[in-house]
């Protein structure tokens, strides 16, 4: 099912990513940071993927989860800690947020586990919005980065794809590993799983805290980037959403998947209405609509029918498609 | 005293909790979608209302069926046009479709209404009736009146009538109801434009006694999760267990640990549950 990639795949994604690298040497500072966002989506998108995607369970707590980390560094960098320390302390927050959340609500299923994991996201917001070391509902400033917006523009740049590198990494090696198997057996059919001595509970869980980690650390880069958070700024239902759907318009448990779906996204919606800013999220409504309808199982599985059937069949893939769920 | 009048309000309060949760209990436990669009339909529901009384002085409670019947209709659509197309889909594809939706139409909102709060004020809005030394806001008690009177209404509709009694055999089973002559699609469209409308009836009701704005839908909408959860799924006397024991649960938890945590007691709750009777404090078991 997960083959190894080819050594073809491996020079495409090690191009992809000295494109990536190189990338700040030759754009302007906007460019930049559009494709910061670009990768900040990508490690929410990529870390959705490893509950959501592989494990079928369908969370709602990324947002949580960065918002959790965007606070840890908010925190502690006003404390005086060093950047990239917090970034480390957020993940292992986060983690450890996700182990103890993990154990009572990955016993729900389906509808029940989505609200379990969307009311976590909420309880954090109400908590960040009444707690004194938060700030409250005025928001939280942090330290001012030093050095010029060429400097901290390319710094945040990069720490962010390193975070998306760790991601897509992780996401790699688990996919080809016991534990990736393992997951997708029990999204097809957990009790079968479990019967096939598979440690769902166990496998389950190191999901869930997978999943949170990368957020955790996306929130932290996000908080130094911004200077100043407010609660409903991230802890944002939008941002699981949007993990959500890239990784659907992209190919649910893939690696590829989210991140085709994240550059599609952000890019195309940037190019499309970039001049209607007020009414992006009505844009992104109707994408979500066109992705469910046509492309349930994602671009990457329509690029293979196409491939093996040609382009003139493009209409009755998008065809079949919707007709395959209806009453 | 302070209690007796919290005790009041709470059950005022727990009364529109249950008639705002009642259409979306329905529309999960009967299609297993978890509607989104719900609290948008409140939010419509209540826009009618409103403008009803602003641009043409109707009473606000004359204005209920309006918002229902027109919501009903933009349920139907909904559901026949788009919904029914993926019924059969992973079923959190028909949460992430509603939430589209959702996305689209809050934004359509904003743009039309502006994103202010806004209240129907009739003449009888500040009167309040003595009750053994406590007092009760007249409009509260209508609204509780009302919600309640509604939500019996609904009983009655599913266990009684041919068109009820076709949507409960579609929830036990999809495929013998189908067998039965039940005309699947048909059903689902009628029974998500009821869910429409009880939410706008229950907006129509929020928009006198509260204040509603385009954006006020999530809240709405986290209440009903909340609620549902609570109360368990799919049965009326659910809702209204769930509505109840959250509006004493935020009413006290405001009394003792100040206004600002009494959303977050909500969520706590829900999670509480969800530990502890993931089927709902009334649900049946097995009936996700």
């Amino acid at each position: 099912m997960f083959r190894p990639w080819s050594h073809i795949q491996w020079f495409g994604m090690g191009v992809g990513l000295l494109a990536l690298i190189l990338l700040p040497s030759f754009v302007e500072n906007d460019e930049i940071r559009k494709w910061m966002d670009i990768l900040m989506v990508a490690i929410l998108a990529t870390s959705w993927n490893f509950i959501g995607g592989l494990t079928g369970y369908p969370s709602f707590a990324p947002a949580a989860f960065f918002g959790l980390g965007a606070y840890t560094t908010a925190i502690l960098m006003n404390a005086g800690f060093n950047f990239f320390i917090t970034l480390g302390i957020g993940a292992c927050l986060g983690a450890l947020v996700a182990l103890a959340l993990g154990v009572p609500i990955l016993r729900l299923r389906g509808h029940y586990f989505a609200i379990a994991t969307f009311g976590v996201a909420e309880f954090f917001r109400e908590l960040a919005d009444n707690l004194r070391i938060t700030g409250g509902g005025d928001g939280i400033n942090l330290p001012q980065i030093t050095g010029g917006p060429d400097y901290f523009t390319r710094f945040f740049y990069f720490s962010m794809l390193g975070v998306a590198v760790l991601a897509v990494l992780t996401q790699y090696f688990v996919t080809r590993h016991r534990l990736g198997y393992g997951l997708v057996a029990i999204r097809e059919n957990e009790d079968a799983a479990a019967m096939t001595g598979v440690d769902t509970t166990k496998y389950k869980i190191i999901a869930f805290v997978l999943s949170s980690i990368f957020p955790a650390m996306g929130g932290g880069v996000y908080a130094y980037r911004a200077a100043f958070l407010e609660p409903i700024d991230v802890f944002d239902v939008l941002f699981s959403i949007k993990a959500i759907v890239m990784s659907m318009l992209g190919g649910v448990g893939t690696v590829m998947g989210p991140l085709v779906g994240a550059l599609m996204m952000e890019y195309l919606s940037d190019y499309l209405w970039g001049a209607f800013t007020e009414f992006h999220s009505a844009f992104l409504g109707i994408i979500i609509v066109l992705v469910v309808l046509f492309l349930p199982r994602g671009l990457m599985a329509v690029s293979q029918e196409v491939k093996s059937r040609g382009w003139g069949s493009l209409g009755v893939i998008l065809k079949s498609n919707i007709q395959r769920f209806k009453v | 005293m302070v209690y007796g009048q919290i005790l009041i309000n709470s059950i005022l309060l727990g009364g529109i909790y249950a008639c705002i949760a009642v259409g979306f209990s329905l529309v999960w436990g009967v299609m297993n979608i978890l509607n989104i669009l719900h609290g948008t339909f409140l939010m419509l529901g209540g826009y009618v209302t409103f403008w009803m009384f602003k641009l043409y002085g109707v009473d606000p409670f004359l204005s209920l069926p309006l918002s229902a019947v027109s919501m009903f209709c933009a349920g139907y659509a909904v559901q026949r046009g788009l919904i029914n197309k993926i019924v059969r889909a992973p079923m959190f594809m028909s949460l992430i479709l509603t939430f589209g939706l959702q996305l689209l139409i809050v934004r359509l909102a904003i743009y039309f209404f502006t994103g202010d709060f806004r209240s129907v004020q009739p003449s009888y809005a500040g009167f309040s009736i003595p009750f053994m030394g406590l007092s009760i806001p007249f409009v509260r008690i209508s609204i509780f009146v009302l919600g309640v009177a509604l939500t019996s209404i609904l009983f009655w509709f599913m266990g009684r009538t041919r068109t009820g009694r076709a949507i409960r055999a579609t929830r036990m089973d999809l495929d013998s109801a189908q067998l039965m002559g039940v005309d699947i699609g048909r059903i689902y469209a009628i029974t998500y434009g009821i869910g429409a409308a009880a939410a706008a009836t229950s907006g129509s009701l929020v928009s006198v006694g509260f204040a509603i704005s385009p954006v006020s839908d999530v809240e709405f909408l986290s209440k009903s999760f909340i609620i549902c959860t609570i109360g368990g799924l799919g049965n009326i006397t659910g809702a209204l267990a769930g509505g109840l024991i959250l509006g004493l649960a935020e009413n006290f938890g405001a009394l003792y640990l100040g206004p600002g945590l009494q959303n977050a007691i909500g969520y706590v709750l829900l999670i509480l549950v969800l530990f502890i009777k993931p089927s709902g404090l009334l649900g049946r078991k097995g009936f996700e």
